[in-house]
């Protein structure tokens, strides 16, 4: 009678085990719902896991240093402005690059953190994700292609950085920046306007033939 | 000798290398006049784009990446754009995804209308373009119409405007549901047919349309992006399809829906 017990013990565990491994892993991230959770590695080594940050508005940034897009954005220091202006407010800013091994974006740890430094950027921490499983589970298309995740955890902005389609920092100037926006309203304990617009970039470059 | 041709390789190489970093010069730009009615005061302009081998450049939908080719133009006063007409594009897929573009070469068909007399030698163009192999490299060039198309490359420009979709008025019904719209064309059945988003932003790219071959009519399911900008109440289509040529007299269309 006893084994029994445990049988089934082992099996409920076992289904439950199994009900969440399965409702996690084959998520893909949808707006107005529950981001779902991923665990990276950042440029110094340490791991970041996005359910940690619980409670705090994240802001996702695809990356890749050496696509003209995000030249635009870092060139003209508009994304190092918003990222400082942002994580000053209790913002957590994760830049993450789904570059494959040996494809354009993909650097080693040393050339990442020289790059942040000469460029003056201010993300919280770059994640690698050169496996592109992270990349693929928020359909991240191009660099830049932003996300935010509300307090709740729930994904509210995905998109362009702003309305201009251009390579050219000028254009930055003059332009709507949808992230900034959405982050105003999020702190002004706002509901985002506008949640999904058409993202402009570069393909990121996952690891394809 | 041995130095020699040691030297003439390091320079090809260097050459070579410069270019690659360069998106002026992995496109070259030019300009043709290819067509111009004195009586209804119109012509035609040949935007030509040349790119090196295995880049490619975007249609006026990019799909999931990328920028189109834009063009601008430095006209006398008495000179005015009416209308601006590219090729359909091939899709290049990435990843799970899709671009739409061109690789190796590209014409459009810039055609004005003027009054009074024009001095084409004044017209001039700036054209601006995001070029990609795998790496993408913005660049630019301007050009000067050339007053004439030569012989060697009418042939050329000939099969791309026979590319050119025309835009018509058949009619269809969209049926939205979940994350795809079913779409029924007034049309006969299409069996070889490519099927492509005109309207960026809406559509699963990377996905291609699931033709309904037992339904009524010719009738596809095009896949919704879980990202998109707006539900699909009003969208354009292009088909490609050698069985329109019947009907149209071109292979490609252009097909605007809404839904009643």
């Amino acid at each position: 009678m006893r084994n029994i017990y445990k049988y089934l013990t082992v099996s409920l565990v076992a289904i439950f085990a199994f009900s969440v491994a399965y409702a996690v892993s084959p998520n893909k991230a949808k707006i107005g719902e529950k981001a779902p959770d991923f665990t990276l590695t950042d440029s110094h080594g340490k791991s970041h896991k996005l359910s940690d940050f619980k409670g705090k508005t994240v802001v996702l940034e695809w990356i890749n240093f050496d696509c003209p897009f995000v030249k635009k954005h870092y060139d003209g220091h508009n994304m190092q402005s918003l990222q400082k202006k942002y994580t000053e407010k209790g913002i957590i800013w994760l830049s993450i690059c789904s570059s494959a091994e040996g494809k354009q974006g993909d650097f080693s740890n040393d050339e990442i953190n020289k790059r942040i430094k000469d460029k003056k950027a201010a993300m919280t921490a770059y994640l690698l994700d050169a496996s592109g499983e992270v990349g693929e589970m928020y359909s991240a298309k191009t660099t830049p292609h932003m996300y935010i995740i509300n307090k709740d955890g729930q994904l509210v902005y995905a998109g362009a950085i702003d309305d201009k389609k251009s390579t050219d920092p000028e254009d930055v100037k003059t332009s709507k920046n949808y992230v900034a926006t959405a982050l105003d309203e999020l702190l002004a304990g706002k509901k985002v306007s506008t949640s999904v617009t058409q993202p402009y970039g570069c393909s990121v470059k996952y690891d394809y033939k | 000798m041995k130095h020699l041709i040691l030297l003439m390789v390091l320079v090809m190489s260097i050459n070579l290398l410069a270019k690659e970093d360069n998106g002026n010069e992995l496109v070259d730009f030019k300009l043709f006049l290819y067509k111009h009615d004195k009586v209804a005061k119109q012509f035609t302009v040949v935007a030509e784009f040349t790119m090196e081998k295995h880049w490619h450049t975007y249609w006026i939908n990019p799909g999931d990446a990328g920028l189109p080719t834009s063009i601008e133009w430095q006209l006398p006063e008495n000179v005015e754009l009416k209308e601006n007409a590219w090729p359909y594009p091939e899709k290049i897929p990435f990843s799970d995804m899709a671009n739409f573009g061109y690789e190796g070469a590209v014409a459009a068909f810039y055609t004005f209308d003027y009054t009074g007399d024009v001095d084409l030698s004044k017209i001039n163009a700036e054209a601006f373009w995001l070029v990609c192999k795998e790496k993408c490299l913005p660049g630019s060039g301007k050009a000067k119409v050339t007053l004439g198309t030569p012989e060697a490359k009418k042939k050329e420009f000939t099969m791309f405007e026979n590319m050119v979709p025309i835009k018509t008025d058949v009619k269809g019904d969209i049926v939205i549901s979940g994350e795809t719209v079913k779409v029924t064309l007034d049309l006969p059945k299409l069996s070889n047919v490519k099927i492509f988003p005109v309207t960026e932003g809406i559509f699963e790219n990377g996905k291609d349309p699931e033709i309904q071959r037992d339904a009524d009519g010719f009738t596809f399911i095009l896949p919704l992006s879980s990202f998109r900008i707006e539900e699909p109440n009003k969208f354009e289509i292009l088909l490609i399809s050698p069985e329109l040529i019947a009907k149209f007299g071109k292979e490609s269309i252009i097909v605007s829906l809404s839904n009643k």
